[in-house]
């Protein structure tokens, strides 16, 4: 069987790994390198559980061939943290409920970033539903993830910094 | 993981079409990859070899200029192509189409070459290039051609590529007119639409010069509506006219007969889209 030496970072760090070129990068993700938060789901590319950042643009991991990554960056749901606590967005999830079984919170997050970091101005809830398209959610009925996701876009950083201390005390 | 296969990744086009020779009819050419990992993963394709063109250099170029108009290179992400300054500014109605298309994740990685040649019946863009009489460029070893994008789809359904042959770059001219796109559907989502149709239309001097009409998801191809277009030029596109060319529409279409609609309730579908498409064109 043909292996294949792959160079990519991923959450800031650089790895080396050998796979096989008919591995995704879901594959790689989540079996080679430990990162189960990174969830896989129909892998068809469309239930969005298993999206993750490639140079900064949310892509179904699933639909993303290994050997494509070589040299590219990801970012998966366990770079999202900020020095070891929640991201304003993850503690808005916390705090608005926008989890039930949690299975498509890591893509959900991963989205919401995604978006959160390309709009220019305050969202409105429409945009935020056509940014989460890509992603199902089968116990919540979306509203409380839109609900944290406007939550962030429309509170002050300040604001959201006392939210993630609440949310990372919660874990403790 | 998938079935085990053969990947290349070559870093020219005709190392790419020497690759895909070789290799044989059970090769596969991986562009953004959202339908051919779809098709691998359920078994719905196998592959011997799988031909990476990603490391081709200027594949996903967009170039545009006011006289040649746009030029895509086929490895161009839908989202390349949604955020394009040029194409904003002057290929709206590409926007308005493409606004439709795929989630968000797929758009990151879909690629416009990629839609093209995979040639679906119900998609979206295809409909909106073959209104503005986009053509395509393809490579092979025995050298380049061009070919209209309506030439490129062969009516029986899939393309025209022969053995070897890349498809590299789409080129589009100005839009003559206003141009738009329209479809339904029953889910707002993700979904493929049960009927969708492009219209382009040009006025000049109150009367209608230049027009076309293409209805997708109907038979293996989207189609022109040639009566329809011929009954429209030299008319002024009052209310009377508008209605007749929904009319021309109506048996020159031959939609799915399928689950998700009867062909019937498709037609009827199909005449509102082009009663509401034409009335939007006309001032």
């Amino acid at each position: 069987m043909e292996q294949l030496s792959l160079a990519l970072t991923v959450n800031g760090e650089a790895y080396q790994v050998t796979t096989r070129p008919y591995a995704t990068l879901l594959d790689v993700l989540h079996d080679q390198l430990g990162l189960t938060g990174t969830h896989e789901g129909c892998r068809m590319g469309e239930c969005g559980s298993c999206s993750v950042l490639l140079d900064g643009h949310a892509v179904n991991a699933c639909l993303v061939l290994a050997p494509d990554v070589e040299g590219r960056a990801v970012t998966t749901v366990e770079g999202l943290a900020e020095n070891g606590s929640l991201s304003a967005l993850q503690a808005a999830f916390v705090q608005c409920g926008a989890l039930q079984c949690g299975y498509c919170t890591s893509g959900m997050l991963i989205s919401a970033a995604a978006f959160l970091k390309r709009v220019q101005e305050t969202p409105t809830a429409a945009e935020v539903r056509r940014a989460l398209v890509g992603n199902l959610c089968r116990c919540t009925g979306y509203a409380k993830i839109i609900d944290a996701i406007l939550a962030v876009a429309t509170k002050s950083p300040n604001e959201m910094n006392v939210a993630s201390e609440f949310a990372a005390r919660g874990h403790d | 993981m998938l079935a085990p296969f053969a990947y290349f990744a070559p870093s020219s086009l005709a190392e790419a079409s020497a690759l895909l020779l070789a290799n044989g009819p059970r090769a596969r050419v991986l562009a953004g990859g959202t339908s051919l990992l779809v098709a691998l993963e359920r078994s719905q394709a196998s592959a011997d070899a799988v031909i990476n063109l990603k490391r081709i250099p200027s594949l996903r170029d967009i170039t545009y200029d006011s006289h040649a108009g746009l030029q895509i290179g086929a490895l161009a992400t839908l989202s390349e192509l949604l955020r394009s300054a040029p194409i904003q500014k002057h290929y709206p109605v590409l926007i308005e189409t493409m606004g439709f298309m795929a989630t968000p994740q797929v758009q990151n990685l879909a690629t416009i070459g990629g839609n093209l040649c995979q040639a679906a019946p119900a998609a979206d863009l295809i409909v909106t290039l073959l209104a503005l009489d986009a053509t395509v460029r393809l490579y092979s070893s025995n050298g380049e051609r061009s070919l209209s994008l309506d030439s490129f789809l062969p009516t029986w359904g899939g393309t025209i590529l022969q053995p070897g042959e890349i498809l590299t770059r789409i080129d589009i001219p100005l839009p003559r007119g206003k141009a738009h796109y329209d479809r339904f559907m029953i889910r707002s989502a993700a979904d493929v639409p049960l009927a969708n149709l492009a219209g382009v239309l040009e006025i000049e001097n109150d009367l209608i010069t230049h027009t076309r009409l293409v209805v997708g998801a109907n038979g293996a191809r989207p189609t022109r509506m040639l009566r329809a277009e011929r009954a429209l030029i030299g008319q002024r596109g009052d209310a009377a006219c508008i209605e007749h060319a929904a009319e021309l529409v109506v048996p020159d279409v031959y939609p799915p007969d399928d689950w998700r609609a009867s062909r019937e309730y498709r037609r009827a579908l199909i005449a509102t889209l082009t009663r509401r498409m034409l009335t939007r064109l006309v001032p």
